[in-house]
């Protein structure tokens, strides 16, 4: 049996392994490094026994082998479009689609340091280890659990069934389309972030090859329909997300099935009913794999990281005359203070216009100026908060000097009116 | 991309690929081959040797093209978009109307038919950005999209780049994603409808159910022509518009479970007696901000 620690000692700046692996990583100035592979990974792993996890419609079973959920088609008459990288597209009588959590680590690294190419590699090497015919398989990846994996399952009152299996996190990918970017795939390989939906969407129907992708596509919409509803933010820009950058879908569509589709409206009651199991589906597995839910969603200091603000930045605008622990629970408090974090949405949201255009940002910072002195912050008569209110010349300045006023009024509030 | 020739009248729209037929993937027909020509227009959607054509209702001269390219990766996005009617939200009702939104992304790479999936995707998520960006609502719901949705990534396989990545976190997928927000918008302000539109409070009360016939018999007034001619002249105050929107924002985080709506009403009151008018509470948060824009238009 191979040693499942095989170790590489290599000299500094070695880019080639013996064994014909490569990586960059960890940095080039470290005198000697341990290179572990994805294949060592591989390897070492045990994945024997699988169990099921669920049920998808047309007799779909959900297994979970490894860091794998298999789910398994029935017989040969299925069609499946998949936006996945290593055998995506449109596929005939695939054996099974599969969604696969990578390695974490320096090996996850190696995987992707390689390019598409070795992220096929590792696909195909993990289905032979799964004891599946790797040519007949649909893959996706995610950092997500497997265990993590929400399963959902509607009938359109047409009669039609449809089940969804998602895992999802886009705390550390969210992203709204047309975003900036740094990966440029024609100047470098590969790259992956962790935060990924991937969407498996079973219907008990023959849809036809347009139908599947329109199918797709109206998964995709409810996708980011819950994510708007969570106020999820982009991490590429000062919006609110509309998925993660690596989000892919499987549409699979059961051809012996006696339901035929073809042109399916999108005001259909099926492309309904698969909108509305998308959203249960992601909401759930939003829920299991990031605890994002609405409640931890509704964070002062979350929705106004979106822009930047963060308390570091509160904490710099003023010298406060508190002790750390004071400011601490004073934080806490504001946290969970519904009223005003329901205030800072509104600000949040008149910031918004002024990037869409909406509004002259003098006119929308004038009235926000207004609302936080009115609405928001305790009375006041220093001359220097008037002048340094009357400063702020854009929103991100208001936000974050009326924040540490207001963490500055709740520590007041707290001491009580003799100051104690 | 310098080898497509654009014709363009009131009845088609049309792409002609002159160097080399390219390939595709539609909603209408999945995978497609040797495309040469891509037609919007009045006529029957179809796909007969190598000509792609997409039915529209609209007018075809009021196409919206965004060109965008990084390094050797290009991008170009032909877009139409009638959106003053048939928006809808993803599992709800659509609304009435006959909206509509054809997307054809060019990709000037080739590619693997799940990379024009993927580039599906990205361009679906962008029709969402721009219709939020747009702040379209109706009957309630901030619109997601039109209930009309036809979209074709098309691939050029005589390129000499092969890409395989077209989600957000890919240059190929931000070009996808920029341009086809910028195409839609732009469709859509030829088609009459953009920003503009929404800095108005009856656009926004539209949106949520309340025309001017509802505003009126909110308002307590009884000088119908009055009541108009006050609507002319205060509808698009730049304060108003926004406090409106942000206690609307706030109205929509209520609904969708991230606050309740006790706290919600109250912090919309706040915004509005400081950028509208005293408030005038109704027997829920969206009939309390209604009965208060519809004072603000009866007062003097």
């Amino acid at each position: 049996m191979r040693c499942a620690w095989r170790a590489c000692v290599v000299e500094s700046c070695t880019i080639g392994v013996p064994g014909g692996h490569f990586s960059i990583y960890p940095p080039a100035d470290y005198p000697t490094l341990i290179m572990l592979t994805w294949e060592d990974i591989i390897d070492a792993e045990v994945t024997v026994g699988r169990h099921e996890f669920g049920r998808l419609c047309s007799g779909i079973t959900l297994l979970r082998q490894g860091r794998a959920m298999i789910a398994m088609l029935p017989h040969e008459g299925f069609r499946v479009l998949s936006s996945g990288f290593t055998n995506g597209g449109y596929v005939d009588s695939p054996l099974a689609v599969v969604n696969i959590t990578s390695m974490g680590g320096k090996a996850e690294w190696s995987c992707m340091e390689g390019g598409l190419d070795t992220y096929d590699r590792v696909n195909h090497k993990y289905a032979e280890k799964l004891g599946l015919d790797p040519k007949r398989v649909v893959f996706h990846g995610t950092a997500a659990h497997m265990d993590n994996a929400a399963v959902s399952e509607a009938v359109s009152p047409d009669g039609i069934k449809v089940s969804f299996m998602v895992t999802a996190g886009i705390r550390h990918n969210g992203g709204r389309a047309g975003d900036p970017t740094t990966y440029d795939e024609s100047a470098r390989s590969y790259e992956e972030k962790p935060g990924t939906i991937i969407t498996f969407l079973a219907i008990d129907a023959d849809l036809s090859d347009g139908d599947m992708f329109k199918a797709m596509l109206i998964a995709t919409e409810a996708k980011s329909c819950v994510i708007q509803e969570l106020q999820a933010k982009s991490l590429y820009s000062k919006k609110i997300a509309t998925g993660s950058g690596t989000d892919q879908v499987a549409v699979i569509s059961n051809k012996d099935s006696p339901n035929k589709v073809f042109g399916m409206q999108r005001d259909s009651e099926l492309a309904k009913t698969i909108s509305q199991c998308m959203k249960d589906a992601l909401r759930k597995a939003f829920e299991y794999q990031t605890e994002m839910n609405p409640t931890t969603q509704w964070n002062p200091i979350y929705l106004m990281s979106r822009r930047q603000v963060d308390p570091m930045l509160i904490r710099e605008e003023i010298r406060f005359p508190a002790t750390h622990k004071e400011l601490m629970e004073a934080l806490n408090h504001l946290v969970t203070d519904n009223y005003n974090t329901a205030l800072l949405t509104g600000l949040l949201n008149i910031a918004d216009d002024i990037d869409a255009g909406l509004i002259e940002e003098k006119d929308g910072v004038d009235l926000a100026r207004d609302i936080c002195e009115k609405v928001v912050l305790d009375d006041f008569d220093d001359p220097v908060v008037r002048l340094r209110l009357d400063d702020c010349s854009n929103m991100n300045d208001l936000l974050s000097y009326v924040a540490a006023l207001k963490l500055l009024d709740v520590v007041r509030q707290r001491r009580g009116p003799n100051g104690n | 991309m310098g080898t497509e020739i654009i014709n363009r009248d009131a009845d088609e729209f049309s792409i002609m690929f002159m160097d080399e037929a390219r390939d595709g993937m539609s909603t209408d027909f999945g995978v497609v081959h040797g495309i040469t020509k891509i037609t919007l227009g009045h006529g029957e959607t179809s796909f007969t040797e190598g000509s792609l054509y997409i039915h529209i209702d609209g007018d075809a001269t009021k196409v919206g093209i965004s060109e965008l390219s990084f390094n050797s990766t290009f991008v170009t996005t032909y877009a139409f978009a009638e959106l003053s009617a048939g928006l809808m939200r993803s599992g709800c009702d659509a609304q009435t109307g006959d909206g509509e939104i054809v997307l054809i992304v060019l990709m000037d790479s080739d590619m693997p038919d799940s990379t024009l999936a993927r580039a599906g995707i990205t361009a679906t998520e962008a029709i969402t950005a721009a219709v939020q960006d747009l702040g379209l609502a109706y009957g309630g719901e901030p619109a997601s999209g039109s209930v009309r949705q036809t979209i074709v990534t098309v691939r050029y396989k005589g390129s000499g780049m092969y890409l395989r990545g077209a989600g957000k976190h890919t240059k190929l997928g931000e070009l996808i994603g920029r341009s086809s927000t910028e195409a839609v918008k732009a469709s859509a302000a030829e088609n009459g409808l953009s920003i503009v539109n929404r800095m108005s409070l009856m656009e926004i009360m539209n949106g949520y159910g309340y025309d001017q016939d509802r505003m009126f018999s909110l308002s307590g007034t009884e000088d119908y022509s009055a009541f108009l001619a006050k609507i002319l002249d205060k509808d698009s105050d730049p304060r108003a518009v926004a406090s409106l929107s942000a206690a609307i924002h706030i109205y929509n985080e209520s609904r969708w479970g991230l606050v309740d709506e006790g706290t919600a009403t109250e912090a919309a009151i706040g915004i509005l007696r400081v950028g509208m008018c005293e408030p005038v509470r109704g027997k829920n948060l969206l009939e309390t901000l209604a009965s208060t824009v519809a004072s603000y238009f009866a007062g003097s």
